[in-house]
């Protein structure tokens, strides 16, 4: 290119934005007079470019740029967008680039692309395509720089927002702060907490002293909301994102770095105060205290919270329709806590041994393990205020032994325990008393009526003749069938055995029909029937498929803002209000034989 | 069947199109009426469409049910029947 400095070329473009009204430039536009081209003149496109990557390296050390052009200074950066200078041009702006990097994401599983790699649809190398590679790069360069002082809203590090690096994240663009910074962010979150109680940090606040916003300063906001999310990750996530030394920093120094954990944070302090006074964190599942370690009726439930903690353990290695309770899994960063307070997630060795020789006498006194709620004893058999949980303590062996038969255990019983469990009427394959009993009432009825059709309310002593002060066997032949169906999150599912026996009396699992026509037909239509099947399930397959012709019929859509229409499931009256049509109308009009486009799917 | 006393032809052939002949059958009419007068009770203006779409809540305690609809009248407020009656998925509530 032939020599000329800023200032001319700065001529040149002002005068192609006076004759075209903006400066974008084509990038081999030649010219002498500045807007019309010339196969001899001078290369304004060229220089236009080369502005853009001036831009792109203002902030950046030399040793991160890309390109070796020396950064853009603030007095040409303005000149240049007072005749409408586009630093990021056309297509190149940020969302259309993240859109190139999550199909190279789709394609190959991960942005681990070559710097130097260039595409136009995002996955296959063009040399004339967009600079991906370099794009990726400079991503995770202006995120380190978020939180390194002294950072203007000038240039490339013109704020990263949380939306994008969440975007970033999703396509697994490894983002990473150094180390030295890390830690000289959490000090400084420990002083916007010292100096306002909380860390309610908003997203842009940039601080030198961690509580006066300095907009030189380091940007705590974002930092303190990503924390939060890496946080929440278990030991089983994919990717921590926390080191090892930053999780033992947080586990020293705890900071109530969750805006919804707050309460948890509480609540371990006062089990930290519990451990402290006696030692140890047995707390009793009702203890409830205001100090941590007296009771106090009116105080928070430590006992529960503790047993909380266990289960929410027990759920970190399973997906979320494999756990039966709504307990979110335990986070690494909890565990390390809890653990630092020796919280046991079964019982101590010597503990078990001891509760077992109570269960064995409590067995060998009364010939079973029908042992009453909350029954407490020192003896084994006899009820004593001061005493062990023992009736706590037999529900947790059988919860244990259960989750062996769904291979959903964690390994808290050895073959040896099991065996002296075994010994004293506790298998693994174990039927509640309660429920045997039941069962065997059922069965009778069966026996005696030939079916299994117990009306709702029917109690009985016998299994056949009504009696009011019976138990009520219509009520737990509906809890089997939820159980069943898993209709319920508070109910156990039923497990295989207890499935068998009751499908030896011709219990009726599922009282609906036509599950198979409502799957096929919504299949057909797009419909993941596993995902509404607890909504879907109550509607008729006539009114299913009449809704769905109806909905074509009219242009509408079956899902509306990801959801399924609200039309499946109005009232008849609402649907009048709504639509003008009633159901019945809708069912004679627009019910439709799909059975052969179904066959045909099915086929295909 | 006892069913056919409270519902029109249309609807009465809905329910016997949705559910197993059995469950029908097990059905008890005095548990039926006192939930479905209990749902008269609250204004529900649909109830031959819980009948037919929502017949298991009609085997429940009356207690149960009643909790239930308060909870919901709770969570969504007066005009909660008309809420539910234009999205009647909220009944799951009281199977659960």
């Amino acid at each position: 290119m032939d020599y000329m400095n800023w200032d001319e070329w700065y001529e040149l473009a002002q005068k192609y934005y006076e004759h075209y009204k903006n400066l974008l430039v084509p990038s081999n536009f030649k010219t002498t007079n500045g807007y019309e081209y010339d196969e001899n003149g001078k290369n304004l496109g060229n220089w236009i470019v080369r502005q853009r990557k001036a831009y792109l390296n203002i902030n950046i050390p030399k040793s991160q740029r890309t390109n070796p052009i020396p950064p853009l200074s603030e007095d040409r950066e303005i000149k240049l967008r007072q005749i409408g200078m586009v630093f990021r041009c056309g297509k190149e702006n940020w969302e259309y680039m993240y859109g190139l990097a999550k199909k190279y994401y789709q394609h190959y599983g991960n942005t681990s692309m070559d710097i130097n790699f260039k595409t136009k649809n995002g996955y296959e190398y063009d040399s004339k395509g967009y600079c991906l590679g370099v794009w990726v790069n400079q991503q995770k360069i202006i995120y380190n720089n978020i939180f390194k002082e002294k950072q203007s809203d000038r240039g490339s590090t013109k704020k990263l927002s949380i939306k994008h690096i969440q975007m970033l994240k999703a396509i697994e663009v490894e983002l990473k702060i150094d180390e030295e910074d890390w830690k000289e962010l959490y000090n400084l979150a420990q002083k916007y907490y010292d100096h306002f109680g909380n860390l309610l940090v908003p997203e842009n606040f940039k601080t030198t002293n961690g509580y006066e916003y300095d907009s030189n300063g380091i940007n705590l906001g974002i930092w303190v909301h990503e924390t939060r999310n890496l946080i929440e990750k278990t030991s089983n996530d994919k990717d921590q994102g926390l080191t090892d030394e930053q999780i033992d920093i947080i586990v020293s120094n705890p900071l109530p770095l969750g805006l919804t954990d707050m309460k948890w944070q509480m609540m371990y302090d006062l089990a930290k105060k519990y451990y402290e006074y006696y030692g140890n964190l047995l707390v009793p599942v009702t203890f409830k205290t205001k100090n941590g370690y007296e009771y106090d009726e009116t105080g928070e439930n430590l006992g529960s919270w503790i047993a909380n903690q266990r289960i929410a353990y027990r759920n970190v290695p399973l997906a979320k329709n494999e756990r039966r309770n709504k307990w979110k899994p335990l986070s690494i960063i909890k565990f390390k806590m809890l653990e630092k307070i020796e919280m046991k997630y079964c019982y101590k060795e010597g503990n078990w041994e001891v509760m077992y020789d109570l269960a064995k006498k409590y067995y060998e006194h009364y010939g079973n393990l029908r042992v009453p709620a909350d029954f407490k004893t020192i003896n084994g058999y006899e009820y004593d205020e001061n005493g062990k949980n023992l009736k706590e303590w037999i529900v947790i062996q059988k919860r244990e032994l259960s989750d062996s038969d769904s291979s959903k255990s964690n390994e808290m019983l050895d073959d040896n325990k099991r065996e002296l469990l075994e010994t004293i009427g506790l298998t693994s394959n174990s039927l509640s008393e309660k429920w045997k009993f039941m069962y065997l009432l059922a069965k009778k009825y069966y026996e005696h009526y030939g079916n299994l059709q117990v009306p709702t309310n029917f109690k009985t002593t016998n299994g056949y003749e009504y009696d009011e002060n019976g138990e009520n066997l219509g009520i737990w032949i509906r809890y089997q069938r939820n159980a069943y169906s898993k209709q319920s999150s508070k109910i156990k599912p039923l497990s295989d055995k207890k499935i068998e026996l009751l499908q030896q009396i011709d219990m009726v699992f599922d009282v609906r029909k036509d599950k198979e026509k409502k799957e096929d037909l919504c299949k057909l239509f797009g419909i993941e029937y596993d995902c509404y099947s607890k909504y879907l399930k109550n509607l008729t397959y006539k009114e299913l498929n009449s809704k769905i012709t109806y909905i074509i019929s009219e242009g509408m859509s079956v899902f509306v803002n990801n959801r399924l229409n609200p039309i499946f499931f109005m009232s008849d009256i609402n649907l009048q209000a709504a639509y003008g049509i009633s159901k019945k109308e809708m069912i004679n009009n627009y019910f439709k034989d799909y059975d052969a486009r179904v066959k045909k799917n099915v086929l295909e | 069947m006892f069913l056919s006393k409270y519902l029109d032809d249309f609807s009465f052939e809905e329910v016997l199109d949705n559910y197993n002949f059995e469950f029908i059958c097990q059905l008890d009419e005095e548990n039926f009426v006192n939930i479905y007068n209990l749902l008269k009770k609250y204004n529900f203006y649909f109830i031959n469409d819980i009948i037919v779409n929502y017949l298991e809540i009609f085997t429940l305690n009356y207690e149960i049910v009643e909790q239930g609809i308060l909870s919901l009248k709770e969570k969504l407020g007066d005009k909660f029947v008309y809420i539910i009656g234009n999205d009647m998925r909220y009944l799951n509530e009281l199977l659960d």
